[in-house]
């Protein structure tokens, strides 16, 4: 079966400063946690997947079309949602009117579009407030209008940048809820919470300096472990384990 | 796309503005003058005209209303966008114009109704409307692309009226606003052509370079950009060269069969001008009655009709029915003295000269419209007590007053 997302040799960087460094990957449908400190390469990973920034160098296929040309890439993001990490929205559209102009931009059908925007609305426990104005909403609410943004038309790729950060502990259950009911899509989650990654990924990669140090299955990385790691549960001390380099690289 | 255009439009802080701009158009429409109605041509440069004072807030609105991108944290997500740039600036640059759009349809309405009313031959011209339109187009473009440049919304929205301001009233040539449209002029298709390429080229500017400086994802993107910036940039100079070569806007129309009073003397003007046939007849008997001491000519022509346009000698209505009458006295006065054909007097004779005359047309004036209406200004000074007292005499003391001033005058005509 095709990866879903397969990159080889990807570099990626600003200026001559380079963030993510000649690393090799495929992911199939999944919950992957993209874990590590700041700096290490996360969000710039996920930008270059959701193809904001060409690569330095190197190759990516997304759903088995390698991305090179503008058509590639415009191509490609009808099959991406992405919520990056610093959420924007025009704060004079209602949630609907918004969520609906998202999926306009990702190239819905017509036809597909009005009940995709209220599934993903509803999704999100925004249905009662679909008519509120993007500017009157919390920043929980805001947030999830964000993450309806991103599930709008049922892509086959999700990139979420930190998307529970503003939650509060209710709304972050009924994320991890949300991100579980995503069976067959391919959802790459960035974050620091380690838990998020405990509760719902089914594979977690741990980055630092623009590397992969750590892929494998959340119960992996608690085994990861040292003794005298620091963190309060297995996968935390697996995660600052792996981060000294004491694991097993990707 | 439509659903789009709609939140667009419901959304745009234009939407604030709309009464504002009605108001600004109507006001425009009946607050200037209202010689237009009953007159075809007039009446489409009547609804063209406000579009100029509209125009400087729908750049700024429009200004206002692109620049939202730098404000909403929304660049990301816009960056990652599988529907090319230009279909969301377009998207907006349709509701910024669909908020000049309306008030000008309803100013078009309004003064077709209006004149429609007169019962007047003849329809709106669309030339002018589209000339209207142009300057919108304008107008909206510059506004949407200086604030999808500029990154400090209220400079952009201050910026931009200023610009269009540039454009309308600091460069002439460009002819993107005309005050009237008078029945001797036309506008010419291919200026108009010319200026609508400006119109579109500024549009497509507005929305294409925002559109690809925000197309990043490939390698390409950078080379893209450059290729586009430069094509926009040739297109605006090609087209303002076009515009410099397409000669003036408006020319002067071919005098069609005119249409004249039956009476003596007569009054012949250009059909259009219908609607002021009556006035102008009753005008021309009252010069009539006054033969006895001036020449009156058998026939008051309207500018146009019969010699080139501002000839001395034929009256215009452009400026109303006092205006027209002025012109007609100057008729009189033409056929009176006949063309001058001998050595100036001496300056203070000269001067003497001057002052009678304009004292005899003064009271052919009055006696043909009455006095000078409180919004006409200018013309030359004279004794206006002296012509009231010469006003209030008995008709006969007035008709020896005048042909004494007549035949003073042609005693001081030469040297």
């Amino acid at each position: 079966m095709t990866p879903t997302i397969e990159a080889v040799g990807l570099t990626q960087g600003y200026g001559r400063q380079v963030v993510v460094s000649n690393i090799d990957f495929s992911l199939d449908s999944g919950i992957y946690g993209l874990l590590g400190p700041n700096g290490a390469g996360k969000s710039t990973l996920l930008r270059t997947l959701a193809t904001v920034m060409p690569p330095l160098r190197g190759e990516m296929r997304i759903c088995g079309n390698r991305v090179r040309s503008m058509s590639d890439v415009r191509l490609t993001r009808r099959s991406i949602g992405y919520l990056p990490q610093h959420f924007g929205y025009f704060g004079e559209f209602t949630v609907y009117e918004f969520v609906r102009y998202c999926a306009w931009l990702r190239e819905l059908p017509m036809s597909e579009a009005r009940k995709a925007t209220l599934r993903a609305i509803s999704e999100v426990h925004l249905a009662d407030r679909k008519d509120t104005k993007l500017k009157k909403l919390s920043g929980g609410m805001l947030r999830r209008c964000g993450l309806a943004q991103a599930i709008v038309g049922d892509p086959p790729i999700l990139l979420l940048d930190e998307p529970t950060v503003g939650l509060d502990p209710a709304q972050r259950l009924e994320f991890r809820e949300l991100i579980r009911s995503l069976k067959n899509a391919t959802v790459i989650l960035s974050t620091h919470l380690v838990e998020d990654v405990a509760a719902v990924c089914d594979e977690a990669i741990v980055m630092a300096e623009g590397r992969f140090l750590f892929r494998g299955p959340p119960t992996a990385l608690a085994e990861a472990a040292t003794p005298g790691a620091a963190g309060d549960t297995a996968l935390e001390r697996g995660y600052t384990a792996v981060l000294k380099g004491s694991a097993v690289a990707a | 796309m439509m659903p789009i255009f709609w939140y667009e439009l419901r959304r745009s802080p234009l939407r604030w503005w709309l009464p504002f701009l009605l108001v600004v158009d109507a006001a425009m429409l009946f607050g200037r003058s209202t010689e237009w109605i009953g007159v075809w041509s007039q009446t489409s440069a009547a609804a063209q005209l406000p579009i100029f004072y509209i125009a400087l807030f729908l750049a700024a609105g429009a200004a206002w209303a692109a620049g939202r991108i730098w404000h909403s944290g929304t660049a990301e997500q816009l960056l990652a966008s599988a529907r090319p740039g230009w279909h969301r600036e377009a998207a907006q640059l349709a509701a910024s114009t669909a908020y000049g759009l309306a008030p000008f349809a309803l100013g078009i309405g309004i003064a077709a109704v209006i004149t429609a009313k007169r019962d007047v031959p003849g329809f709106l011209w669309p030339s002018y409307l589209f000339l209207g339109l142009i300057l919108l187009l304008v107008s909206t473009a510059t506004g949407h692309l200086l604030g999808r440049t500029i990154r400090n919304r209220a400079v952009a929205a201050l910026l931009a009226p200023v610009v269009v301001f540039i454009f309308v009233g600091f460069l002439p040539w460009l002819e993107l606003s005309l005050l009237s449209g008078p029945p001797q002029f036309q506008i010419d298709p291919l200026p108009l052509v010319t200026r609508a390429a400006l119109a579109v080229a500024l549009a497509l500017a507005a929305v294409l370079l925002p559109a690809v400086a925000t197309t990043v994802g490939s390698n390409s993107g950078t080379i893209k950009k450059s290729w586009s910036a430069v094509a926009l940039a040739l297109a605006a100079v090609v087209a303002i060269a076009s515009i410099l070569t397409a000669g003036p806007l408006r020319s002067v129309r071919p005098a069609p069969s005119p249409l004249c009073s039956e009476g003596a003397p007569r009054v012949c003007i250009w059909p259009e001008h219908q609607i002021h046939l009556a006035a102008m007849e009753r005008i021309a008997n009252r010069l009539g009655a006054l033969s006895g001491a001036v020449t009156v000519p058998d026939t008051f022509y309207e500018e146009g009709l019969r010699a080139p346009m501002r000839s001395n000698s034929d009256f215009a209505l452009v400026l109303g029915e006092w205006a027209a009458a002025r012109g007609m006295t100057s008729a009189i006065l033409d056929e009176t003295f006949g063309t001058r054909s001998c050595e100036l007097p001496p300056d203070s004779q000269l001067e003497r000269n001057l002052t009678l005359t304009i004292e005899l047309k003064e009271w052919l004036v009055a006696r043909a419209v009455g006095p000078k209406p409180d919004d006409v200004h200018g013309g030359f000074e004279f004794d206006e007590a002296e012509l009231e007292r010469v006003l209030s005499l008995p008709e006969a003391e007035q008709i020896v007053w005048a042909s004494g001033r007549v035949q003073e005058i042609q005693e001081t005509r030469c040297a």
